[in-house]
């Protein structure tokens, strides 16, 4: 129970809520009706007027109204609004247990002790109603909240059910006459419209309280039997459902939730029930120790209750509201219902994540009170009050938005509060102990730390920091170093919230906000009276919080307000700009938009961001009184002076900022007295007296006027004044004037006038103005006054001012930087700017220091807390560490480990052994270190002798891999093995190739460099780049067969440049060889060069001949020029070129340069090589040269020996796989003739066998012939030999002569072979002649069709006619394309059909690195897989990610399988597996071992199972020989009978043998496996192996020669031998003689 | 799992220390109300930082003959890094000091005895008086070792005991970047996370960064770890890995590393990347004799 607010009064026996404001309404014992702002906890208004208890009491739910009824039979009506009793409705004649209102109509139910229940019409103020039927004392009576029915409860034990259906229908009807007829009648004659419904008996004794369920057709009711009843109702009748027991005493109330399925009921036993509505079970109990309850409230829209006591009431919720949310970078985490959530930010999106909860698990106050979320781990911690707090680890799975409603197995464990505290480390409160334990993700404890302060909370407070709460105060802990880092005295604190940059955090209580620094320094403290419910740190350090009903924000120095008002509370989660992002109560979040433009110009000021608060001044609307006085209380008069109209506020702001223009003009507006004054006296102080002087005009004060003249030395105004003065005929004014100038004539004369004769008199005398004085002593006569005796009289001047005219040096008043910035602003101008900068910067220095001072003090103070912690802690330390008994052990441990026998493992292979044993890349090898293996790669691949240009390039290569890591302090520091292709996926352990640091992107961009050197003329920097590639080349790695064509394409590319540029410079050097000049113009014309570089070379080639007067040739550059379409000037000069030549088409000097005959040019002497002439290449460059050069270093990349052997640029690892592969294969198949040779040597030697070598004959009559018609090497002749032999040369003769015929060459010839030496056999006259007739009448070329058939031989082996041309036209294709290695334009040039499939499925089988030797094979074959588009692309990505090697031929047969069937046919084949007893696994693996065993028929596998189980085998065995041998299922019947028969009943092995090793199913009968059981069988017979037959495996598995050498060599008899070998031998080739026998 | 109790008031001492902080170490040293063990370790820790630094010859001088063992085999280090013209007669004495077992046993000469014949490539010498660990510090020089030996299985092992010492330690979490990065493939990540954990936790240090760009160069991401070393390189000018990691950086993002080089080779002539460069030369020319 979460009590919101608590009040001591006289026993409560009515309670009613505001149905919109938070007020109370509160009936007591004593009489008196209390009002309550339960939200603020505030007594609003109390009504007393009734005597006696007040039972009753009820809202209105849209009028300010009230009703209420007691015990002196009233039921009062009042207005609350006017605090007053509208009206009494008398009727009832005894106390009045419960009033209500009608929802809709305006009545008031009642139901008193005189066993009725009454309705009221309020607004006529009269009984509708009176309902009789009780009899007993009514306790309770209300409305249904939709339906026409009232529910009451008598203390005669039974719960009613009204209905008023006819009461409605009369008044919705309303004809006045009957209405009051209606009325009389009930009056007279008790409620005929009201009848009763259902009585509900059951209760044992008197029933309290009955209520209706707001939207089910459900009513409550509780007893003094100390029961709650449920019962339910339909249109017919009502019954009782359940009964609800554990109160200990007479229930006074009881009520269903609004929102949750729950009913509440309380009772004299003083304690409130909660009780759930479906499973009908006790879920809660709350107990007040002394007081029993009398009454329930429930608030009809939100989530609160309130019971009322005999000591007074309480408001209060059952379950907490806020929702438990994690808030990480753009997303929020929270819990909803029984899920976690997502929401994104940015995106406004909200997702499921993963249910935390089972359905159906009683839910009060189990809900997750906090989260914790750790993004890099996606592991979340919820905490609940579950089990007096326990927490949930959940990790979130990668594919998290799961729809899965299965509850992850969480790890769960009790625990105070658990948070996350790194990464991957969490920190779970142990309350009982105040130790927290810091957890790993497996939920392992890794530490345990006591904390310094009794702890009831924790949070986090930055990595490996926590911040520990008790009930006075925080504290911050490092956990590492087990030291408090802050420590702060707060109030409660229920929340905290850091700002995004871990620098501040807020603080939040009931009440109260305090934000401090991360090191817990108090910055400001808030306090509110409603109570704070959530806040969230703004970008700019603004914090932002809720209230009950308020949006507020506070600034860093504790300055706050409001920013709007809220109706229903909510919790902030986020604030992003204008945005405040929160969630409400249910669960929802929200977006609100608010204008922070108070805010965030009261933080500018704060922050001194003068430029931001003038343009938001500018810019934005601020208004009102707050803003200004907010300016003014916080110094910024001038800046609030930007907000008011009213002018004398204005002026009050001018003058306290001091600003004079403005008050004047505010002064004029006003025109008051006492603003100019205050004005005068403020421009007097700043020494604007100008200003002054107008003030004191505009308010007429001569006095102060003619002063400030007198001191400005302002004579001529002065006088003026005085003239004035004079005219006013004020003649102390005019004499002060007077005086001021020094005008002493004027003085007498005023002092005449006025009528002091005497004063004028002396005056005058004293002055020495005697003609004056004598006739004023005439005037005088008698009384001319006598001047004292012996003193000199002397005119008082004026002293003549210093400065005349104009302002005083003005007083330096502080200018607001608004008002200087302002108007220079609009002005346009700075310097007014700066100037007022300055000012400030002044101002600053001060701030800051006094800071400093306070800042040191603090330090101070805090250094000494901290030395007193230290020796306390010390103290303790040593007490604490005695009892440890582990850390004691350690040491024992250690010494015994020390002396037990170490080992030193061997040191393992370091990684660049690695990558040097695995890689056959230059580059590789250069990386690792093998300086001579890279060498000899690139000798042998490329030819490359002169390695000195590559140093750097291998030196850098080595360098680049390793990076460097220093760990442990002073010891060696560790390289690290740098690897390619990194991803995150990469399994640790395995290493991958080097990273090297070339890379052909880099190629590129130096390649572009050099064609913008070329471009510019400056050929030593091009020339240079254009080597450093060609340099760089051999040592690139590139990944796709693509790429390979691409760098392949690039060596000629710059070839052609260097050659050309090695020209031109050589060129330039020869000036005085204008011929040879000539010549090497012409040349470098002949590289293939980028078109604009063309055009400069014929530019320039036609410009040195043209000048040697060479025209005809100069003439052939300009057409050629022309021909490029040049720029403008360009053309001009090639067409006057063109022109002068025409006129004299001669050359004056013979050039070696013939244009018109095809050249490429000699490297090295730089002399064309004509078409035809013999040249030689370098092997890597491909540049050309003269034959005499051979062996030279090539002159164009100063690598390789021109005219050596080279096998071809090595620089992809896809093409080093199929390169392995073959090797492998002639490895295999050369280890194989060396172990014949080996092993046939002794026998050889020893015995003359004549039938091993007439087995040989026919070999060698073949290798012979091989050898000698077509100079094959001999060991490709022997491997010939093995497919194909013959004794005669007759066939061959023919064959290869008709292929000659043909135009094919020698070499031709023996490739064709080579590739298909079935040819040697084929029909030449009949068969091949016509093939080959039918092709060149298709109109082939000879050499068009000689490279055809040589590069695919097979063709020939198709039938003739149409089969036959289209693949030859396929081919032709296939060819073409690869010559330019544009697969591309393959699919495009060619006709329409399945052979664009099938073109273009190949070439990419092609790219993947599928052998040449599979693809033809599919090209010809007519059969699936290369065939269809979308099909292929589908199935050959199945195949791919199946992990099947593209390189050998289990790919193309699962190709052809996973192509050849649907899902769904698969699918049955796995079934009909997984029937046959194979589980998933196995026929899988039996998959990637023999793909073609899917494809099999049913029938054929149940055939093969048929012939198996005939032979005898279980059908476990099967199935194990199926796993072990897939093949042997698609053998044929008869082969299986075969062999089995052969192996069990001739050579008597047990059939289990068979079953074991069902290899041999797969093996020759002819071949293999009689002619060793041949020899096996002598071998038993002559008792040599002992009885025992040898092992199945091992006497078929193995090879020939192990055969031979371990059954047949090792016997010291050559005879034996001799026979065995016979044996062995014979019988090869001719089963049925041995069947026979 | 380690119970705690008690502040460890050389926490950050240490945790300076480990992480490169040497400067930092050596400046908050002064530690209030130590006990006499805690004076050793700390004074340990300190000459280290010194060692580290470089400044050997203060470290000489400030340990006399009456100081504490532990402390005597640091002053042991610091002659034998100054002047290796004598480290026969360092090593001897190294020697001598092992085979006495009433000192032999001491977690920091054998330490130092380790982190010595480290150096000398004897790795079997150094385990013998390493293997069996006993402090953080033995066992994460264990790791070490078994790494520059390439065997990444018997680090792992020395790693797993030092987990169940104290998973958290700086030395433990060090340990595991470092076995992360030799073992490589996805556990690179895993490296990174760490040295990102201790560049938020503690300030940064050009240890921390070359870890962080260390383990960006082995996931490809060449800027990024070049952006990290020049932040390392404005802290420490001189650092030796900054340098080399600058000049691997350099090469692999195609600008020019001669000067980060010629740095490295002025300041730190003996450094891994100079020794290998010099030596790959070499390599170079009698690989070039043998195709003359």
């Amino acid at each position: 129970m979460l009590t919101k607010f608590e009040t001591k009064s006289n026993r409560v026996k009515g309670l009613s809520f505001h149905p919109k404001r938070p007020w109370i309404l509160a009936s007591l014992h004593s009489g008196v009706i209390q009002l309550w702002d339960y939200r603020m906890g505030t007594l609003i208004d109390r009504f007393d007027e009734h005597e006696g208890p007040v039972r009753g009491v009820h809202f209105h739910n849209s009028q300010p109204l009230f009703v209420s009824g007691g015990d002196d039979y009233k039921i009062k009506v009042w207005n609350y609004k006017n605090h007053r009793c509208l009206f009494t409705l008398l009727g009832h004649l005894d106390y009045i247990r419960t009033v209500q209102f009608h929802h809709e109509y305006p009545w008031i139910v009642s139901a008193s002790d005189d066993q009725t229940i009454r309705i009221w019409n309020w607004q006529s103020r009269t009984c509708v109603s009176v309902l009789t039927g009780h009899n007993h004392y009514v306790m309770c009576a209300s409305f249904h909240p939709k339906e026409d029915l009232v529910v009451s409860a008598s203390l005669d034990q039974t719960v009613r059910v009204w209905d008023i259906g006819a009461l409605r229908k009369k008044t919705v009807s309303p004809a006045d006459d009957i209405m009051r007829l209606t009325q009389m009648n009930s009056d007279l004659f008790g409620g005929v419209d009201a009848i009763v419904k259902y009585v509900l008996e059951g209760h044992d004794r008197g029933v309290n309280w009955a209520a209706f369920h707001p939207t089910l057709p459900l009513i409550v009711s509780g007893a003094d039997d100390r029961q709650v009843k449920l019962w339910r109702m339909n249109e017919t009748k009502a019954w009782e459902v359940d009964t609800l027991r554990g109160h200990m005493n007479n229930v006074s109330s009881v009520m269903f939730h609004a929102k949750q399925d729950i009913i509440v009921s309380n009772s004299e036993d003083k304690s409130i029930r909660v009780w759930d509505a479906t499973k009908r079970t006790g879920l809660q109990t709350f107990r007040r120790e002394h007081d029993r309850f009398w009454i329930l409230a429930v608030h009809p829209e939100m989530n609160l209750l309130a019971a009322g006591h005999d000591s007074g009431m309480i408001v209060f919720k059952l379950e907490r509201e806020r929702p438990a949310f994690a808030l990480s970078g753009d997303s929020l985490f929270y819990a909803k219902d029984r899920f976690l959530r997502y929401y994104e930010y940015s995106t406004q999106r909200d997702s499921q994540v993963i249910p935390i909860r089972r359905p159906g698990t009683p839910s009060l106050n189990q809900s997750p009170r906090t989260l914790s979320y750790s993004p890099t781990e996606n592991a979340v911690l919820i905490c609940s009050d579950l089990d007096g707090g326990s927490y949930e680890l959940y990790i979130i799975p990668k594919d998290s938005v799961g729809r899965s409603d299965v509850v992850q197995d969480a790890k769960r464990e009790t625990g105070g509060s658990a948070v996350f505290i790194a990464r991957n480390r969490f920190a779970v409160l142990e309350k009982s102990t105040s130790q927290v334990l810091v957890k790993n993700l497996k939920n392992e404890v890794v530490k345990k730390s006591s904390l310094p302060i009794p702890t009831d909370a924790i949070f986090y407070a930055g990595t490996g920091n926590l911040l520990c709460r008790s009930e006075d105060k925080v504290v911050i802990f490092d956990l590492q170093q087990r030291l408090v880092l802050g420590e702060l005295q707060t109030p409660f604190v229920r929340y905290v919230v850091w700002s995004s940059d871990m620098e501040s955090v807020a603080l939040l209580s009931k009440h109260t906000i305090i934000i401090a620094s991360k090191k817990l320094v108090l910055q400001c403290t808030l306090h509110e009276t409603i109570r704070v419910k959530s806040g969230a740190w703004d970008d700019n350090g603004v914090f932002i919080y809720t209230t009950l009903n308020h949006i507020k924000y506070c600034l860093p120095n504790g300055d706050s307000g409001i920013i709007r008002t809220l109706d229903v509370p909510i919790y902030i989660t986020k604030v992003s700009g204008n945005t405040i992002f929160c969630l409400d109560r249910d669960g929802k979040n929200k977006a609100i938009t608010i204008n922070a433009t108070e805010y965030i110009f009261k933080l500018s000021l704060l922050r001194k961001r003068y430029d931001h608060v003038m343009s938001m001044i500018k810019n934005s609307q601020l208004c009102g009184q707050a803003m200004i006085a907010y300016l003014q209380q916080k110094g910024f008069p001038e800046v609030a002076l930007h907000f008011v109209e009213d002018e004398r506020i204005r002026f009050n702001l001018a003058l306290e900022s001091g600003n004079i223009s403005v008050a004047v003009a505010s002064a004029t507006q006003i025109n008051e007295k006492d603003h100019w004054y205050r004005l005068g006296v403020e421009a007097l102080r700043q020494g604007n007296s100008g200003i002054v002087e107008f003030a004191y005009q505009q308010t007429k004060n001569f006095e102060r006027l003619s002063f400030l003249y007198l001191i400005t030395g302002n004579l001529d105004k002065l006088s003026k004044l005085m003239k004035i003065a004079e005219v006013k005929n004020n003649v102390m004014g005019q004499f002060h004037n007077a005086l001021y100038l020094g005008d002493v004539k004027e003085r007498v004369k005023i002092l005449e006038n006025a009528g002091h004769l005497p004063l004028a008199y002396i005056t005058a005398s004293v002055h020495g103005l005697n003609d004056i004085a004598e006739r004023l002593a005439t005037e005088l006569g008698d009384n001319v006054p006598s001047l004292p005796e012996g003193k000199t009289p002397s005119l008082l001047m004026p002293p003549t001012p210093i400065m005349c005219g104009g302002d005083w040096p003005l007083l330096r008043v502080m200018k607001g930087i608004f008002e200087g910035g302002l108007e220079s602003a609009d002005r346009g101008g700075t310097v007014d700017e700066e100037d007022a900068e300055g000012d400030w910067g002044e101002e600053l220095d001060i701030n800051v220091d006094g800071m400093e001072n306070r800042d040191i003090e603090d330090i101070l103070a805090a250094a000494e807390a901290g030395e007193e912690e230290n020796d306390e802690e010390g103290g303790w330390g040593g007490l604490e560490d005695l009892e440890l008994p582990p850390e004691l052990d350690t040491p024992k441990a250690s010494a015994n480990a020390r002396s037990s026998i170490f080992v030193t493992p061997p040191q393992g292979m370091p990684v660049s052994q690695i990558w040097s044993q695995k890689s056959s890349l230059a580059a590789e090898q250069a990386a690792a270190g093998s300086f001579d293996t890279a060498m000899r790669l690139l000798h042998r691949q490329l030819g490359i002798k002169n390695f000195t240009p590559l140093k750097s390039m291998f030196l850098d290569l080595f360098n680049g891999s390793h990076s460097y890591l220093r760990a442990f302090s002073s010891s060696p520091v560790v390289p690290l093995a740098i690897e390619r292709g990194w991803s995150e996926s990469s399994s640790p352990n395995v290493r991958g190739p080097p990273a090297l640091v070339y890379d052909f992107s880099q190629l590129d961009e130096k390649l572009k460099s050099g064609y913008k050197a070329t471009t510019t003329g400056k050929f030593t920097e091009a020339l240079r780049l254009f080597l450093s590639i060609l340099h760089t080349i051999p040592l690139v790695v590139v990944e796709s067969r693509r790429e390979v064509d691409e760098v392949k394409e690039l060596i000629v590319i710059v070839k052609e440049y260097v050659l050309g540029l090695q020209m031109e410079l050589k060129r330039r050097e020869m000036k005085d060889d204008p011929v040879r000049q000539q010549e090497l113009a012409a040349y470098f014309t002949h590289c293939n060069l980028q078109t604009p570089h063309l055009r400069l070379a014929l530019l320039s080639a036609m410009g040195v001949c043209y000048k040697a007067k060479n025209l005809a040739t100069a003439s052939n550059f300009a057409r050629r020029l022309l021909e490029t379409s040049p720029v403008d000037n360009q053309a001009k000069m090639a067409r006057q070129v063109v022109q002068a030549a025409e006129r004299n088409m001669t050359d004056e000097t013979k050039l070696n340069y013939d244009f018109r005959n095809p050249f490429v040019i000699c490297g090295s002497t730089y002399v064309p090589i004509y078409r035809g002439q013999k040249d030689v290449s370098c092997p890597y460059c491909t540049a050309r040269f003269v034959p005499n050069q051979e062996g030279n270093i090539c002159t164009v990349c100063d690598l390789a020996v021109i005219g050596a052997d080279a096998s071809g640029l090595l620089c992809s690892p896809s093409q080093v796989r199929s390169i392995e592969l073959q090797k492998w294969r002639n490895l295999r198949f050369a280890v194989k003739l060396l172990e014949n040779a080996s092993s046939f040597r002794r026998s050889i030697a020893s015995v003359a066998d004549v039938s091993l070598r007439d087995c040989q004959k026919g070999k060698n009559f073949t290798v012979s012939y091989l050898v000698d018609s077509l100079g094959l090497a001999k060991k490709v002749a022997e491997s010939i030999s093995r497919k194909v032999s013959f004794e005669n040369k007759s066939n061959p003769d023919s064959v290869l002569s008709l292929l000659r015929s043909h135009g094919f060459t020698v070499s031709q010839i023996s490739s064709i072979i080579t590739d298909y030496p079935l040819l040697l056999i084929a029909d030449g006259e009949n068969s091949l002649g016509p093939k080959l007739q039918f092709l060149q009448s298709r109109g082939a070329s000879s050499s068009e069709l000689t490279q055809i058939v040589s590069t695919v031989p097979k063709i020939l082996g198709k039938r003739g006619g149409k089969t036959l041309s289209r693949y030859y036209d396929i081919v032709k294709e296939i060819v073409e394309a690869d010559k330019s290695s544009k697969h591309e334009k393959l699919c495009h040039s060619l006709p329409v059909g399945n052979l664009e499939n099938k073109i273009r499925n190949i070439s990419v089988l092609r790219e993947l690195g599928v052998p040449q030797r599979l693809l033809f094979s599919l090209l010809i074959s007519d059969r699936q897989p290369v065939c269809g588009k979308e099909k292929f692309e589908e199935s050959l990505k199945k195949v791919v990610e199946m992990g099947f090697d593209p390189t050998t031929a289990n790919f193309v047969g699962a190709l052809r399988v996973i192509q050849g069937f649907s899902d769904k046919t698969v699918e049955e084949k796995v079934n009909l597996y997984k029937r046959l007893g194979f589980d998933v696994g196995d026929v899988w693996e039996m998959f990637k071992k023999f793909p073609t065993f899917l494809g099999l028929s049913e029938k054929k596998i149940a055939n093969s199972i048929e012939t198996f189980v005939s032979l005898g085998f279980t059908r476990d065995e099967i199935v194990v020989m199926v796993k072990r041998f897939p093949p042997c299922i698609g053998c044929s019947a008869e082969s299986v009978k075969k062999k089995t028969e052969f192996l069990v009943k001739k050579m008597n092995w047990p059939l289990k043998a068979v079953a074991s090793f069902p290899q041999v199913i797969g093996y020759s009968l002819e071949k293999r496996t009689v002619p060793r059981c041949n020899v096996i069988k002598v071998l038993i017979s002559k008792g040599m192996l002992g009885s025992e037959l040898p092992p199945l495996s091992s006497a078929l598995s193995i090879t020939d020669p192990a055969f031979l050498n371990k059954y047949v060599m090792n016997h010291d008899d050559t005879q034996l031998v001799r026979e065995l070998i016979a044996i062995f031998t014979k019988n090869r080739g001719s089963l049925t003689d041995h069947l026979k026998q | 799992m380690a119970s705690m109790a008690g502040p460890d008031h050389l926490f950050n001492l240490r945790n300076h220390f480990y992480l490169g902080a040497y400067q930092a170490a050596i400046n908050n040293s002064e530690i209030p109300n130590l006990s006499q063990e805690d004076i050793v370790e700390r004074d340990c820790l300190v000459h280290r930082a010194y060692i580290a630094l470089g400044s050997y010859q203060l470290v000489i001088s400030e340990i006399d003959e009456a100081a504490a063992t532990p402390l005597q085999a640091v002053k042991l280090l610091a002659m034998y890094l100054a002047s290796p013209g004598n480290k026969e007669s360092t090593i001897s004495s190294l020697r001598e000091w092992l085979a006495d077992p009433t000192v032999g046993n001491n977690a920091i000469i054998r330490l130092i005895a380790g982190t010595i014949f480290m150096h000398e490539e004897d790795y079997n010498e150094a385990l013998k008086h390493t293997h069996s660990g006993g402090t953080m510090d033995l066992h994460a020089l264990n790791v070490q070792i078994f790494i520059k030996m390439h065997r990444s299985d018997y680090a792992e092992k020395q790693l797993r005991v030092m987990q169940q010492i104290d998973e958290d330690h700086t030395l433990t979490q060090l340990a595991s970047a470092w076995l992360n990065l030799a073992v490589g493939g996805s556990k690179i990540q895993e490296a990174y996370l760490i040295f990102q954990d201790f560049s938020e936790k503690y300030p940064m240090t050009s240890l921390i960064l070359n870890g962080k760009a260390v383990c960006c160069m082995h996931m490809g991401n060449f800027e990024e770890a070049e952006t990290l070393l020049l932040e390392a390189l404005n802290k420490d000018a001189k650092d030796p890995e900054t340098l080399a990691n600058l000049v691997v950086c350099s090469l692999h993002v195609g600008k020019s590393s001669s000067r980060y080089l010629n740095q490295l080779k002025l300041s730190h002539p003996d450094h891994v990347l100079v020794k290998r460069a010099a030596s790959a030369e070499d390599n170079f020319e009698r690989a070039l004799q043998s195709f003359a």
